[in-house]
């Protein structure tokens, strides 16, 4: 799965919006939305909501979780935590990218937003990468991430099955050679 | 003297703080750290008015109408109040100063300064007196009320008295630990003189205040407490005299009756942060206000009855010698005091009741309109000042003059700009609007036709109102117009094709739209607030002690009251916050203390959400926009710790839902009541916008289906409880016989017989209300439900799930059910005024065809155009499943044969009638070969001819056929649902029950398959119907 998937998928959590328009009930497949009451709040999957604010038919109500305060509590307790901790929102860097990039102007202070989210995630990388490095020193037969995005998982994906089968390679190439070698002794 | 402790809350940065009284103990000034003194109405106020001063602000004193504030400049500067202009600097200093405190008569300012220094000003004359003897910053300062000494504490550790006419010191007391600055210093030490004549002086002394008598400096009492373990800071006496209040380094206040020398208050600071500062509000004894060093302000609020203070202060003037020496009261005031003590400490929060009357009463302190009339009614009461509603107060910079269900009206009126921005919801009705504020504008109203500005006289200009059309077709975009001189604009209203605007001489006039005038109209007491929608006007007004309204409809040809003045409700000591209307157009309003009632069509008012329940911080409140009784939710914003809204970031409108206050919400009784009760609330409101928007046809629906539901699960929640006289109560208040019929047939399957007997006698009497005759076929109704019960008695083996949650589960073994059926087309036909014969003549072809339908329904399995449905029927009476698929069909067409077949005779009339000739023609064959032939002969003969010929005028067979047959008609609602659940039953009954009307049915509704899907349309769109088909369908589900 790559990034532009993940993407897709994130783009179906809902967000509150401010229509400035009046329209009924959309019926969709996914479920029904609307009624579009102009000034009155609705929640819509993002897509929908990237595609309204673009024509400027709608603002954007951030979600509860993207202000400042909560993004650097959640900062602060991914740094103390030895762990992965659970992040807002499954999909909390797609959606903040998404929003962020079209509704700057609704969300406050989106630019120390960018940088603390930019933080979380650097912070998650870092430990992610410590935990492959660790799961391959010590040679375990499996590890236990919890709480772990997609995004994030996607991110090491393409990466570490593969890199894992050349290291089960290298092992075996050195396996069979042992084999052979007892084989030679028995013989 | 009980009291309470006020949560504190923040009201300057963190340091030492000052805090004061303005004379009339309305408002409360502090000073802090960040340099701003602080207006506040009580404790409550969110909009604090401020105002900086300096860096920052050390000490603040009141009197008259002046303010004195010291500040980091080394100066004492006077403010004007309530302005806040600057009006003269009192003294300079060469450092800060600590203390002002201002003479009784006003004439003398005294200021304690950090420079070791205190300065007597004479405020007449200008002049000053240094006073110069400490070694170490002044602490704080105190003078007699007969202006004979002044005392002083210091961070040398003592504390002088002088004489303020030898400028000399004459006492000293070391009582205060050394300290060598201001700000380190934790104990002020600060003095208090005797109100009324300065006889005593109490100074704290470590834990303890002493009480010294006056130019022989002889220690007469101490007050000291067990509860109090850290130095005395502040001693001060109340404005009366009788009591005597000291706080804390770690923020202890306890409050002393000094006859008795006894304490009658203690609290504690939750943080035990040192009480900076204290005072006492000279309007009512009761109120401590204190702050502490963290910038938090807080009050204790006594219930001590002003006129037992008075009594005091005359009891102390009479004893002016020495009260001191009259601590024997009598012993019924000990014993109420003692009473008083146990209450103050086991219920530190009770008896706040008096003091919240002053504290909403100050809020609208700024009424200064001429409502001399009712001033005099009410002399304590300040009446609520007029607003615009859901507007912000507008001394705001940046405030909302309007946020309504069309868009929002801000101001900005800082000193750079001052305009009025004025935003559609929807966008497409116009585009926002940005208006230079010249005329000051401070009222507003918006329509989806015009933007409505008012402001009020000036020096010279007088009050003007100012309409920005828009959508206007002329060209002549606003029009504007003064009001005569002395008038002033204070509420104004717009709706789509007229304005009104309410003025100060209790006038109500109305332009139109466009500017042309209209009626002017009396109001019977000063404005309130106006708002307006579509053609009303709800006016809200002073009348007597409380509000009154009137709602008026606006039409083309005038003015007219729909409800004349009457009294509004609101709740007690509260204020209107909001009125206007729901979306649907009924009137509503929103109190201070968040109530929100809407005027129901019955002319009362109802109380149907109360906003601040919802709210999770107690300081929050809901700023109300609107209401939808539609979606039955009120749109309002959250404001945090306030009760207005802040203009940036932009907030966010939420949706409560309406909830009436039923006692004992929590339980499942009180919740199905609750619904029941708001969705009829609501009910009479989304009807009416039925016939004018069709989008609520849906909602009506719903609201029905809700109402029944929720009576039903009433219903059944009382029988499952055995309180059967409840269930007859609920049923009583149900409006429709067709969900009672239900409720009694469970009621009857819960064999709850006495129940079903008084329901049924219930129904009866609605009925016979109703129609006010058809006795015989009520008499023919009760027996046939009575004769229910017998057969139930006899299948009650087979039922084993009667008890079970839901209403409905009933069986399929419905016998019973079946004669209810009966039952109930019997009474549904009744209203129709069919003759009692033609009743009998119903049930026997039900009876009598049974024979016939054995015989066809085997028969016919072949023959032709009956396949179709008629074979269907056994397999529905023998799995469940598919038979709900067949019921609907059968649901949607069914009551369409009525209306065709009555054009010809049906089967089984028709072989009544035939039955004999046919007999003679095939004598050799049997019942069944028999009623075979007939089949086919009715269908060649009778019904070729009835499709060549034109349809007829068909009404007296109609009615006919309705009685004779079990279809009947589809004339109403009801008639539907009985049939489809007849239909439902007879399908489910084994074969044997199955009758001819039912094959009569089939064939008809073969005939006109092509009209089916029509009618089913008209189904769907049949909310009774609908509903009872769902039952149905649950029905045989189970």
């Amino acid at each position: 799965m790559n990034s532009a998937e993940t993407e897709f998928i994130a783009e179906k959590e809902l967000v509150s919006i401010v229509p400035n328009f009046n329209y009924e009930v959309i019926y969709l497949i996914s479920g029904d939305i609307g009624p579009f009451r102009a000034g009155l709040p609705v929640k819509v999957p993002i897509w929908l909501a990237m595609s309204l604010k673009r024509r400027q038919k709608c603002r954007i109500v951030p979600p509860r979780w993207m202000n400042v305060e909560d993004l650097e509590e959640v900062k602060k307790q991914e740094l103390n935590e030895r762990f992965f901790t659970k992040m807002p929102s499954e999909h909390y860097m797609v959606e903040a990218h998404l929003l962020l990039s079209v509704a700057a102007d609704d969300i406050p202070r989106c630019e120390q937003i960018r940088t603390i989210l930019k933080d979380i995630w650097d912070i998650r990388m870092s430990k992610l990468r410590s935990s492959v490095d660790q799961i391959i020193k010590t040679n375990a037969i499996h590890a236990r991430l919890d709480h772990l995005t997609l995004m994030e998982i996607n991110s090491i994906r393409p990466l570490l099955p593969h890199a894992l089968d050349q290291l089960f390679r290298l092992q075996n190439g050195r396996g069979p050679s042992q084999a052979s070698g007892s084989q030679a002794f028995t013989q | 003297m009980s009291v309470s402790r006020r949560p504190m809350r923040y009201c300057h940065t963190e340091g030492h703080t000052d805090v004061c009284f303005s004379d009339d103990g309305k408002y409360i000034v502090t000073s802090g750290n960040d340099g701003d003194i602080r207006v506040w109405c009580g404790l409550e106020d969110d909009d604090p008015n401020s105002q900086c001063v300096g860096e920052t602000a050390f000490a603040v004193a009141f009197k008259g109408e002046t303010l004195f504030v010291a500040t980091d400049n080394n100066k004492v500067q006077a403010y004007t109040f309530p302005q806040l202009e600057k009006d003269g600097i009192i003294c300079n200093f060469t450092a800060p100063v600590t203390q002002i405190v201002i003479s009784n008569n006003g004439k003398k300012v005294i200021c304690g300064s950090r420079d070791m220094t205190i300065q007597i000003c004479e405020m007449s004359s200008n002049n000053y007196e240094t006073l110069s003897g400490h070694s170490a910053p002044i602490l704080g300062v105190s003078v007699d009320p007969e202006l004979k000494y002044l005392a002083s504490s210091s961070c040398d550790g003592t504390i002088r008295i002088w004489s303020l006419e030898t400028l000399k010191c004459v006492h000293i007391w070391s009582c205060l630990p050394e300290c060598n600055s201001f700000k380190v210093a934790k104990c002020l030490g600060r003095t208090s003189w005797f109100p009324t004549n300065g006889k005593f002086i109490a100074v704290p002394d470590n834990t303890s205040i002493d009480l010294y008598k006056k130019d022989s400096w002889e220690k007469i009492k101490s007050f000291t407490d067990a509860r109090i373990l850290k130095p005395i800071s502040i001693a001060l006496f109340s404005c009366c005299g009788k009591y005597l209040a000291g706080s804390t380094i770690s923020g202890e206040i306890c409050i002393w009756n000094i006859n008795q020398t006894m304490c009658v208050s203690y609290t504690e600071h939750p943080r035990h942060y040192t009480i900076t500062a204290m005072a006492w509000n000279p309007a009512n004894n009761g109120t401590i206000a204190f702050c502490d060093a963290a910038g938090q302000l807080g009050t204790i609020e006594g219930n001590l009855s002003l006129e037992a203070i008075e009594e005091n202060v005359l009891e102390d003037e009479q004893s002016c010698p020495q009260p001191i020496d009259e601590e024997d009261d009598d012993d019924d005031e000990n014993a109420i005091s003692l009473d008083k003590i146990k209450s103050s400490v086991s219920q530190p929060c009770l008896g706040m009741q008096k003091f919240d009357i002053d504290s909403h009463s100050v809020k609208d302190d700024d009424d200064d309109d001429d409502d001399d009339a009712s001033k005099m009614s009410a002399p304590t009461l300040k009446l609520q000042c007029p607003f615009q509603p859901a507007s912000s107060p507008d001394h705001l910079e940046h405030r909302y003059m309007a946020w309504n269900s069309v868009g929002i009206i801000r101001s900005f009126s800082t000193t750079e700009e001052n305009s009025v921005e004025v935003e559609f919801h929807d966008s497409s009705l116009h585009h926002a609007l940005r208006l230079n504020n010249f005329l000051n504008h401070t009222l507003a109203s918006l329509s989806e036709k015009a933007v409505l500005l008012a402001c009020g006289a000036r020096d010279t200009s007088p009050s003007k109102m100012v309409c920005v059309l828009l959508n206007s077709w002329d060209g002549s975009r606003e029009w504007s117009v003064e009001l005569p001189e002395g008038e002033v604009a204070l509420a104004i209203a717009c709706a789509t094709n007229w304005v009104a605007v309410a003025t100060n001489i209790r006038n109500l006039r109305f332009f139109t739209i466009a500017g042309a005038q209209r009626e002017v109209l009396s109001l019977p007491g000063p404005i309130v607030c106006l708002a307006a929608q579509s053609n009303m006007l709800l006016v809200a007004y002073h009348h007597g002690l409380g509000l009154s309204f009137t709602l008026l409809s606006v039409e083309r040809h005038g003015v007219e009251a729909l409800v004349p003045f009457q009294p509004m409700p609101l709740s007690p000591h509260a204020t209107l916050q909001w009125a206007g209307f729901s979306d649907e157009g009924t009137p509503c309003t929103v109190d201070s203390v968040g109530i929100l009632r809407i005027l129901s069509p019955k002319s009362f008012w109802l109380p149907l959400c109360d906003t601040r329940a919802k709210c999770k911080g107690k300081s929050d409140n809901y700023f109300v926009i609107g209401l939808s009784e539609k979606y039955q939710n009120v749109r309002c914003i959250l404001c945090k710790g306030s009760h207005y809204p802040q203009t940036t970031p932009r907030p966010t409108v939420v949706e409560i839902p309406l909830k009436i206050p039923f006692c004992e919400i929590s339980s499942e009784k009180s919740g199905l009541e609750e619904e029941f009760w708001r969705t009829q609330a609501i009910f009479d409101a989304v009807d009416s916008m039925c016939k004018v928007d069709m989008s609520y046809q849906r909602e009506k629906e719903k609201a029905e289906k809700t109402i029944k539901e929720t009576f039903i699960k009433l219903f059944a929640l009382a029988c499952r409880n055995g309180l059967e006289q409840r269930a007859l109560d609920i049923c009583r208040m149900m409006p429709s016989t067709q969900v009672v019929q239900l409720a009694i047939k469970y009621a009857s399957k819960l064999g709850k017989m006495q129940l079903v007997e008084r329901m049924s006698d219930m129904c009866d009497q609605i009925t016979c209300g109703q129609t006010g005759q058809l006795t015989e076929s009520h008499s023919r109704f009760i027996p046939s439900n009575k004769f229910s019960f017998h057969k139930k008695e006899a299948i009650k083996g087979n039922k084993n799930k009667s008890d079970d949650e839901d209403p409905f589960a009933s069986q399929e073994s419905s016998t019973g059910k079946e004669n209810i059926l009966l039952a109930l087309k019997d009474k549904i036909n009744s209203p129709a005024n069919t003759p009692p014969s033609s009743i009998q003549k119903k049930v026997n072809p039900f009876k009598k065809n049974v024979k016939v339908v054995d015989s066809s329904a085997n028969t016919e399995v072949n023959g032709g155009k009956d396949v179709a449905i008629g074979g269907k029927a056994p397999n529905g009476a023998t799995s469940s499943s598919t038979l709900k698929v067949k019921q609907t069909g059968l649901w949607g067409k069914s009551p369409n044969s009525a209306g065709l077949s009555a054009k010809r005779p049906t089967f089984p009339q028709w072989f009544e009638k035939e039955k004999s000739a046919l007999q003679e023609e095939f004598p050799d064959l049997d019942s069944r070969a028999l009623s075979s032939v007939a089949v086919k002969r009715f269908k060649e003969v009778v019904l070729k001819k009835g499709s060549g010929a034109k349809p007829k005028d068909n009404s007296p067979n109609l009615s006919d056929y309705s009685q004779n047959s079990l279809s009947g008609s589809p004339q109403n609602t009801e008639d539907d649902i009985t049939q489809s659940l007849l239909i439902a039953n007879l399908q489910t009954d084994a074969t044997e029950e199955i009758t001819t009307p039912s094959i009569s049915n089939t064939e008809t509704k073969f005939e006109i398959a092509p009209d089916a899907k029509k009618r089913k349309l008209n189904d769907s769109s049949n909310p009774g119907g609908s509903f009872a088909s769902k039952l149905a369908k649950f029905t045989f589900k189970k």
